[in-house]
């Protein structure tokens, strides 16, 4: 057993960050959350709940004979979604066709994450399970992803949860927080859970913190 | 070799390029090697009690398949593991039950007669191995790559993964008697691994996979009889040649 | 069927393998808790099959050579060469993240393959023996044999003994280990080191499969019965020499190839665990 006595509810619509340090159990939960994983307690989605999730890239094998539409297609073909739902899905991410058709090798690290985002939206999902969406991409990247996972969130009204170590960057986008580790979990608005001291025993190392103009930098 | 010989060696050699695909994508090439020689103890059996030692092949993979995924799913073992023990065991288990000549033509192969009945057989065989490879290649490429991904777009994993491994089963039976139970697996994993260095999409990997097998195979046959020696060696070396072969054209990573 | 009369008459003959046998079954079975739990049993497999190609090799250029030598010395040398540089190359020295089993099952397909095609030439122009190679050949072992495994085994445990921790800490938290400023790379070039020269050594008398089953079983065992760690090495030794030892003897008395009853035995071994574990 790897998480004990866990309790958080996630408005729908809203955005909720899950931090903590690693082999924290935060991979561990999503997985709980899809079902791939036993769990004693209760998962209680509301009705007609569809899942999408982004699993972290580097557990994917990547040097493998697959384009990108090798990828969306098969998915298209075991959900029975049309042509048109990858192109959508495509168009989403800003993800050039032509690039989709390229093996999946072939992608830079953030070209490779949109993918796996854009199989994620291919069931028109109304929640979405992020892990680690920056993981491996540089600082400028960063940011453009997060911009364009909130721009994804809004306009197709998803309820998204996200784990990430980015912890300005979760200040920013998340509306709430469930910090995971080997404390009891804590769960609140980011300005509440996101404390110098918190974080120091969360992750065992003080960060240098800063409030610059109400965001945290560190 | 007669021209039936041939013509299901044919199927045969198919049969291991598609099912290999999957296999090497996963990174499984050990285990499905290994597994290959989980037919030992059926052929013995077989021979004991007078039976086709095929028959034997088949059940024991079948067997030695379930037994492998029903305990990984069950127990705390890693896979590698139970598949280390299910293969000793079943190789000691063989090695006491055919003995002798009998042992190494299991082991290296045994080309002989092929029966009308052995012909319809094997081709059934190899139509139902590559009708669900080709119709279920989207489900098995999803399962393979990520099965978390798999499992939210729709895929049955587990019972994808037990059909696959029965499809495995019947493609190194089909094979035993072209390659033995040593080297076919050989002949599922060096032609996809030569698929995976090169191809640049999901349909040219299957197809490069089962044109490197057939091509092995049909060269090996004929080279085999020219210099007077069991084919099963022959058709492996050339399919590893063509691997390196394959090697300086491998796709840009 | 041979009576366990004759059998304990026979001593002089099967004194030396039996001891053989049940060192190299103790030695196999502790070396492969670190096996089973590092999840690096395809690497030992590929490694005894890298082991038997050097034999294998070593046998085709002595014919090729027309050098029918009853100097194994060369045969072991080149095995364990072979060995121990598969055992550093696969085991030590490989990423961690994304362990490289397309290396490792390349390797194994390889090495299986080349065994294959070696032991077929050499089938057609020699009488040897390729169920020795992979199945043991535990009833004849020269007493040479048996004193390079024991030199080995106490090799080995006294480098398990010694640095016990160390290669438990750098196998199951090496990221750890690293932030520590412990060698990583070292240790684990050390543990694989002892692993692959334990399998050509033991091979010889026992042959490749039941080195690849001991290697595998009795840890497994251990593991199913989850003993806690250190308790692990004990119980799967003393699994290894029952299995050993057992398998021997009852070969002997069934008439059974030896290679296939250990093997056998090791694996009945395991119903214990599986019941333990079934029970609680």
């Amino acid at each position: 057993m790897v998480i004990h006595r866990l309790t958080f509810a996630v408005p729908r619509g809203s955005a909720l960050a899950v931090i903590g340090p690693n082999g924290a159990g935060k991979s561990v939960l999503f997985r709980a959350l899809i079902g791939a994983l036993g769990h004693e307690g209760e998962v209680r989605w509301a009705e007609g709940t569809r899942i999408g999730y982004v699993p972290q890239k580097l557990d994917i094998e990547r040097d493998l004979p697959l384009t990108g539409m090798d990828f969306l297609g098969a998915k298209a073909r075991v959900s029975g979604a049309g042509p048109e739902d990858v192109q959508h899905a495509l168009q989403e991410v800003n993800l050039p066709p032509r690039m989709a058709k390229k093996p999946i090798g072939a992608l830079s690290g953030g070209q490779f994450q949109r993918l796996l985002l854009a199989f994620a939206l291919m069931g028109r999902p109304n929640v979405l399970l992020f892990d680690e969406p920056t993981a491996g991409v540089d600082e400028p990247g960063e940011e453009r992803l997060y911009e364009m996972i909130r721009r994804v969130q809004v306009e197709d009204g998803l309820t998204l949860l996200l784990i990430s170590h980015e912890l300005s960057l979760v200040y920013r986008f998340a509306d709430s927080v469930l910090c995971l580790s080997r404390d009891p979990p804590c769960f609140g608005p980011p300005g509440e859970i996101l404390t110098p001291e918190r974080i120091e025993r969360m992750y065992g190392a003080p960060l240098r913190y800063h409030q610059h103009r109400g965001e945290p930098t560190g | 070799m007669t021209w039936t010989g041939i013509v299901l060696s044919i199927g045969m050699a198919a049969a291991a390029g598609l099912v290999g695909c999957f296999a090497v994508m996963r990174r499984m090439a050990l285990a499905a090697d290994a597994m290959s020689h989980v037919a030992l103890p059926g052929i013995g059996i077989a021979i004991a009690f007078h039976v086709h030692p095929l028959l034997g092949g088949v059940a024991a993979l079948a067997v030695g398949t379930a037994l492998v995924w029903g305990l990984q799913r069950r127990t705390r073992i890693s896979t590698e593991t139970v598949i280390g023990v299910v293969f000793s065991l079943a190789l000691a288990l063989g090695s006491m039950l055919a003995t002798g000549e009998e042992l190494i033509d299991a082991l290296l192969g045994t080309p002989g007669e092929l029966k009308p009945w052995e012909l319809v057989a094997g081709l059934v065989g190899v139509a139902a191995v590559a009708g669900f490879v080709i119709a279920h290649r989207s489900q098995l490429v999803l399962a393979q790559v990520s099965t978390d991904m798999a499992r939210t777009a729709g895929v049955p994993v587990a019972r994808i993964e037990l059909l696959y491994l029965f499809a495995f089963s019947l493609t190194v039976a089909l094979g035993l008697r072209y390659l033995g139970v040593l080297l076919m697996g050989s002949l599922i994993i060096i032609p996809a691994a030569t698929a995976k260095l090169v191809a640049r999409s999901l349909d040219e990997m299957l197809a490069v996979a089962v044109a490197c097998a057939v091509a092995s195979t049909l060269l090996g046959e004929a080279l085999a009889v020219r210099v007077g020696r069991p084919t099963g060696p022959v058709i492996i070396t050339i399919a590893a040649a063509l691997f390196f072969l394959g090697l300086p054209l491998r796709r840009p990573h | 069927m041979n009576g366990f009369r004759e059998f304990l008459s026979a001593k002089e003959i099967w004194a030396v393998p039996l001891v053989a046998s049940v060192v190299a079954g103790a030695l196999l079975g502790a070396l492969g808790v670190f096996v089973v739990l590092r999840r690096t049993v395809f690497v030992s497999a590929a490694l005894t099959q890298l082991s038997t190609v050097g034999l294998v090799l070593a046998l085709l250029v002595e014919e090729s050579l027309h050098v029918h030598s009853e100097h194994t010395t060369i045969q072991l040398v080149v095995a364990i060469v072979f060995s121990v540089v598969g055992a550093l190359i696969l085991g030590a020295f490989r990423s961690r993240r994304l362990p490289a089993e397309a290396a490792v099952g390349g390797v194994w397909v390889a090495a299986s393959a080349l065994v294959v095609l070696g032991v077929s030439r050499l089938l057609v122009h020699e009488a040897h023996d390729l169920g020795g190679m992979v199945f043991g050949n535990a009833v004849a072992v020269p007493p040479l044999d048996l004193v390079v495994i024991a030199v080995v085994a106490v090799l080995c445990a006294l480098v398990h003994l010694l640095f016990g921790k160390e290669l438990a800490f750098v196998s199951f938290d090496a990221e750890t280990a690293r932030a520590v400023g412990m060698n990583v790379s070292l240790w684990d070039g050390i543990l694989f080191l002892t692993i692959g020269l334990a399998i050509p050594v033991t091979a010889r008398a026992l042959g490749a499969l039941p080195v690849f089953a001991f290697l595998t079983l009795p840890a497994a065992a251990a593991l199913l019965a989850r003993t806690r760690f250190r308790a692990a090495f004990a119980v799967a030794a003393g699994i290894g020499v029952l299995a050993a030892g057992g398998g021997y003897v009852l070969s002997w008395l069934w008439e059974l190839p030896t290679g296939a009853t250990m093997v056998a035995l090791a694996g009945l071994l395991l119903l214990p665990g599986a019941v333990l574990r079934a029970r609680g």
